[in-house]
């Protein structure tokens, strides 16, 4: 085995002649990277490599009857008859296609582009059309993702290569390593490449090491380390092209990092942590022949410097938030989902649906032909005819649990808070409302829970809120404008509950000041207090004091001391309260 | 249309497989909810289904595809024309995909635009409920269905027949078809109502012992180098599995019911404190199918026992955030009642 250490932009020049090479059968690649020189000079790669003339790109907000094809209107009008249309999916059958800003994409356009990728052809069911279509894709979900979004969990569980262009800087693009040419050869010989056995096995272990449950990462592996074998000139697998496997699909998908012999320089993990992972099922640990400690510690030793940290972080924030922005949806008069019909003036506003009219229209054609004495007209469409589209216009409602996780707050306390919160979200479920959760200890507060509708993540995040520490409520409290800023921002409304005994001892930078703490809670308070939302403070000290009252005032919101409340009684105070 | 991976290749899973086959002997069990996180190869088996299905006799040219041994009986327009003697023909059993985004319209059914506007009749265009008709519905991602799809489906679900009252049409047609629904509830929960309709509800995981997954890994490897190849291995236990199919619908009829089993049916729900009598009588239906499915002549005990967490796990009272203990409840009601009828 080699022991250089390629480097990051080796890998992603492997990664774009790997994604031609083998295309749908890895269904295409996880982009992480911001828009910029970098970035485009990959796509021109990936271009260069591909016979395409130029890669087309699904905008985020494209809607579903252009995605998946409908009805031509021109056509439809023009023949009296439905006539369809290719959506952009079935347009890029067996072609590579962007997804642009991939972690904001609608729910439903992830599920079509997971249909696509699954299945290679879709089904459609819509606007009085009934097909199947062709839509062979091969997808690059360009992500430019912060902290806080991530490509919906579903997808990038699809694409098996990631590419993370991120931590390279304009001089960290390299000579190019492969031409067109070499691509052409290694498909020649891919068909006759095969896995040794213990490969194989290596492979299906080390993706259960690293915590990579879906099978589709591992049989994506096996196609890469086949690929790289073609790309390097090889009839055999070797070492090499399973630790190229390891770096392009499985360690960008690690949710746990095993222990290797040598430790290595990462900061310890925190110890909330450790509670809610599970135990590593023993046997893997003692079947796991040296063969794969073997393989798993070359690939480690490949690996870039500083690499490791950020998949450790990483990983951690993948097991906080699996799921990703799946919140983010528009409503709009003329957007969002439609839900539905009805007879309206379009001069009013709305989008005129033209099925439903024609549908309304047609029955009356013959008298209306009459009507006129001109026979020869082939349509004629009245106001009353006119159907306009229903678009989801219902608010979304997010309810915001911040809850005081500090030592002062006690942990019995503690444990009533997530009682009543357990129970506030059984009736958030019933109204169908988002609930998200902040919670705030020592040096800083956390959103351990982005909004989501998921009782299930809920419960968990719930279950792994650990207690103790100081109070940063400054902290919590900028944290909370964020979050309702950000929620206001997808038309969605926020109500935020503070559970807390008002005991504020860490500032804003980080200090333990007792005095610098409430200075800094205070003004956060206003700034949070000007914003249009209602809030709640429920005191939870044993023995209510001023200072919860005067922090609620401060955030204009709505002050209840529950001195001995248990988790009911808070939950009805509460429910009285918000109505 | 793309090769569907074989069904009795699929490595594991045998909840969900049991749970489907049973499903397709008796189709008024009332549908199958599948849960489970990603790469748990739900869609797959569904897809592995629709390939394994048994062909029914249906009458020509019938859009709803009714049976031509129970003529004039159902709704249907078509085959109650006095007319015509109806010709038989058959078919796969239809399974039919009801995608997200579908439009109302193409669920439901709606005025076939064409002829109206070409010959000025009213029509009626039939839509993706009449072609599930005697087949399965399936809905993938069920949990992100829009709200006005699914009170179109609760409907028709529970009556079987399909009323279409829209544009001038005044339309019933029958509608009899099990409703599959897959989804991963970490993206959200169903609604209620919804979760009812379903018979039967399974939980899927990916296996976590190397062994398994490398034979995952390998049968897919293979399926995916060569489909057809890989397909003929599997024909001859696909059929053998479809020839089991086949005989146990027609032998479901004739399947006894001891005494005993529907009491320990109605104790089990007591004990478990369901609502309703679908649970019931959904146990005492599955314990029936299992039990023609095994060529057994009469449901036992061991029968109610096998499908009993499939058919209870979701119908506890909810308490909504205790989702994860629905199935240990269920096991130690189980082996309680089990336990006192050995005695």
């Amino acid at each position: 085995m080699t022991t250089d250490i390629p480097s990051l932009w080796a890998d992603a020049e492997w990664a774009a002649a790997l994604l031609n090479l083998l295309g749908d059968r890895i269904g295409g690649v996880h982009l992480r990277a911001s828009p910029g020189p970098v970035r485009d000079y990959w796509l021109d790669r990936v271009e260069h490599f591909s016979e395409q003339s130029h890669l087309r790109k699904i905008p985020a907000n494209i809607p579903e009857a252009r995605l998946l094809g409908g009805i031509d209107l021109g056509a439809t009008l023009q023949q009296g008859k439905p006539i369809a249309e290719t959506g952009m999916l079935g347009e890029c059958h067996e072609r590579i296609v962007i997804a642009a800003m991939a972690e904001r994409l609608p729910r439903n356009t992830v599920h079509h582009l997971c249909v696509a990728l699954d299945e290679g052809q879709l089904s459609i069911a819509r606007d009085g059309i009934d097909t199947q279509t062709a839509a062979r894709i091969t997808l690059i979900a360009a992500d430019e993702g912060t902290e806080e979004e991530f490509v919906h969990s579903a997808l990038s569980d699809r694409l098996g290569i990631t590419v993370n262009l991120q931590p390279i800087g304009i001089h960290g693009v390299e000579d190019d390593i492969f031409e067109r040419t070499h691509i052409e050869r290694a498909r020649a010989l891919l068909d006759d490449i095969d896995l040794t056995e213990e490969h194989r096995v290596a492979i299906a272990t080390l993706s259960l090491t690293l915590g990579v449950d879906s099978p589709r990462a591992a049989l994506a592996a096996i196609q890469v380390a086949c690929g790289a074998a073609a790309l390097a000139g090889r009839r055999e697998v070797d070492d090499s092209d399973i630790a190229c496997a390891l770096r392009l699909c499985l360690l960008p998908k690690a949710v746990k990092l095993p222990e290797l012999a040598e430790p290595e320089p990462t900061p310890e993990p925190e110890p909330e942590n450790d509670q809610h992972e599970e135990p590593e099922p023993p046997q893997t640990t003692e079947q796991m022949p040296s063969d794969e400690d073997r393989l798993l510690e070359a690939a480690m030793a490949q690996l870039p410097e500083g690499l490791l940290q950020q998949l450790q972080t990483r990983a951690a924030k993948v097991r906080q938030s699996s799921s990703g922005t799946s919140g983010a949806q528009h409503r709009h008069q003329q957007r969002g989902r439609p839900t539905g019909v009805f007879r309206g003036d379009h001069r009013r506003g709305g989008r005129v649906n033209i099925l439903a009219t024609l549908r309304a229209a047609a029955p009356w054609q013959p008298l209306r032909r009459q009507e006129r004495g001109d026979p020869l007209r082939k349509l004629e469409i009245r106001r009353e005819d006119i159907h306009l589209t229903r678009y989801q216009q219902r608010r979304e409602s997010l309810t915001l649990f911040v809850v005081d996780a500090s030592g002062s707050a006690a942990m019995q306390r503690l444990a009533e808070a997530k009682g009543a919160v357990e129970l506030l979200l059984a009736d958030c479920y019933v109204r169908r409302d988002q609930v998200a959760l902040i919670a705030f200890r020592d040096e800083r507060a956390e959103l351990l829970l982005p909004p989501t509708r998921s009782l299930v993540r809920a419960k968990k995040a719930l279950a792994a809120l650990p207690g103790g520490g100081a109070t940063p409520m400054a902290a919590a409290l900028e944290l909370t404008r964020d979050i309702i800023e950000r929620a206001s921002k997808q038309g969605t409304t926020t109500q935020y509950i503070l559970l807390t005994d008002g005991a504020a001892n860490v500032a804003l930078d980080g200090t333990r000041n007792r005095e610098a703490g409430t200075r800094d809670a205070l003004t956060a308070a206003r700034r949070l207090g000007g914003q249009p939302v209602s809030g709640l403070v429920i005191d939870t000290a044993q023995r209510p004091q001023p200072r919860a009252r005067d922090l609620a005032d401060t955030l204009r919101g709505t002050y209840i001391a529950l001195p001995k409340a248990d988790a009911r009684t808070l939950n009805r105070t509460i429910r009285a309260v918000s109505g | 249309m793309s090769t569907a991976y074989p069904f009795t290749a699929i490595v594991g899973q045998d909840d969900m497989k049991r749970a489907l086959t049973i499903a397709a002997v008796d189709p008024g069990i009332g549908g199958v909810l599948v849960l489970g996180e990603r790469g748990t190869g739900k869609s797959t088996i569904i897809r592995a289904l629709a390939a394994l299905l048994p062909k029914i006799d249906i009458v020509k040219g019938c859009p709803y595809q009714c049976d031509p041994d129970q003529p004039r009986q159902g709704l249907c327009e078509f085959c109650a024309k006095p007319s015509a003697t109806p010709i038989t023909t058959t078919m796969t059993i239809p399974v039919v995909d009801l995608p997200l985004g579908s439009t109302e319209d193409r669920v439901v059914g709606a005025l076939d635009i064409e002829r109206a506007l070409v010959n000025g009749e009213k029509a009626f265009q039939p839509g993706l409920l009449a072609q599930a008709n005697r087949g399965f519905l399936y809905v993938d991602e069920v949990n992100l269905l829009e709200d006005h799809i699914v009170d179109a489906l609760l409907d028709v679900a529970a009556s079987g027949e399909n009323v279409v009252e829209r544009e001038g049409l005044s339309i019933r047609h029958p509608a009899k078809f099990v409703l599959v629904g897959s989804g991963n509830p970490e993206e959200g929960e169903l609604r209620p109502q919804l979760q009812d309709r379903f018979g039967l509800s399974v939980d899927v995981r990916t296996p976590s012992d190397v062994p398994t997954r490398v034979e995952i890994i390998r049968s897919r490897e293979a399926f995916d180098k060569d489909r057809g190849a890989f397909r003929k291995r599997w024909a001859r236990k696909e059929s053998t599995l479809r020839r089991r199919i086949q005989r146990a619908r027609e032998a479901l009829d004739s399947v006894d019911t001891p005494a005993n089993l529907l009491e320990t049916a109605a104790k089990l729900c007591i004990a478990l404190g369901t609502d309703g009598l679908r649970g019931e009588l959904t146990l005492v239906r599955s314990a029936r199918a299992l039990a023609a499915l095994n060529s057994d002549s009469t449901a036992t005990l061991e029968h109610l026992k096998t499908i009993a967490p499939s058919v209870l796990r979701h119908r506890l009272r909810r308490d909504p955030l205790d989702e994860s203990s629905a199935d240990i409840r269920v096991e130690r009601v189980i082996a309680e009642l089990f336990n006192d009828c050995d005695d």
